[in-house]
């Protein structure tokens, strides 16, 4: 829940957006790139598509604050343009590999391909970040919000626009599913 | 009866606070009658939150080129002005084609060309142009 001074600040920042100022566009980028990074390098991985997903978030975000009428904080409603972003790139790419390879083929095809290790993490760590990425998408969305991004359940409701019984399930079952594929 | 899963469910509900007072006395009892269940929860919520310490960002200029794309957005083919410019180019367009189809008392295309009252004795354009 947004304490009242956040909330005044956003409102501020909301208001000068409309305005159109460039100081305000910044301050939405620096407050927020951080973020949206890791929600969307955690659904693609590290892959060049990434940067231009995030910028395309920022891009929809800022072309459409005439709509934005605050009842969302700015990070959750551009979390949920990046994972509705992600979500889309991941059937795009689905659709390109499956113009070469069929069924569970295309799908390992697909996951070998986008494997990219990351030098700068931990070597267990990075372990358990391919694992994700080998998640149904379903999955890996509660998995990036909750264990990566330290979102609340209901917030993650909120973003993903589900019941938070549902989400809770998920995650559950996320955890599970990660531990499984660790132990193999 | 809840099932395994569905205790597993209720403890990452109670970390948010999400729990029942009698959800949460179910949930007490079961973790007390079942230690290495919990223990099992904790070790892979452990394990899982490992995620938390990735540190993954966008190139340098990502701000640069967002914002480059926003200005680009911005600017509109047809401002107020520039809409007013065209108004008027139209509007005049549209009399002298009326004027042209007038003088020539027809409303054919020769008229809009011009040369509908071309005398057939005399093709020549430049003449009618000259008179």
């Amino acid at each position: 829940m947004p304490t009242v001074s956040t909330q005044n600040s956003e409102q501020t920042l909301i208001a000068a957006l409309k305005r159109g100022e460039e100081r305000a566009y910044t301050e939405v980028l620096n407050l927020h790139k951080q973020q949206i990074a890791k929600t969307v390098i955690g659904m693609l991985g590290i892959v060049p598509e990434a940067e231009d997903v995030g910028q395309e978030v920022f891009i929809r975000f800022f072309k459409s604050i005439e709509n934005f009428k605050g009842e969302a904080k700015i990070s959750t409603y551009l979390t949920r343009i990046a994972i509705n972003l992600s979500l889309n790139e991941l059937e795009r790419r689905k659709r390109k590999w499956r113009v070469f390879y069929s069924g569970d083929f295309a799908e390992e095809k697909i996951q070998k391909a986008f494997f990219t290790p990351d030098a700068d993490l931990d070597e267990n760590v990075d372990l358990l970040r391919r694992a994700t990425l080998k998640l149904d998408e379903k999955y890996r969305q509660v998995v990036v919000l909750r264990a990566t991004q330290g979102y609340s359940f209901k917030e993650i409701a909120e973003i993903i626009q589900l019941p938070i019984g549902t989400v809770l399930t998920r995650y559950s079952r996320a955890q599970k599913k990660l531990i499984e594929m660790l132990n193999k | 009866m809840k099932t395994e899963e569905q205790y597993h469910i209720d403890w990452l509900a109670s970390k948010d606070g999400l729990l029942t007072s009698s959800d949460l006395e179910a949930l007490m009892i079961f973790i007390k009658e079942h230690a290495t269940i919990y223990e099992q929860w904790l070790e892979q919520e452990f394990i899982v939150s490992g995620l938390k310490s990735t540190q993954w960002g966008f190139s340098e200029n990502f701000n640069l080129k967002v914002l480059k794309s926003v200005r680009e957005n911005q600017i509109p083919i047809f401002d107020k002005s520039s809409l007013f410019v065209v108004s008027i180019g139209i509007a005049a367009s549209l009399v002298l084609m009326l004027n042209l189809f007038v003088e020539q008392n027809t409303w054919g295309f020769e008229a809009l060309l011009g040369i509908a009252d071309m005398d057939s004795n005399n093709t020549n354009l430049l003449f009618y142009i000259n008179s």
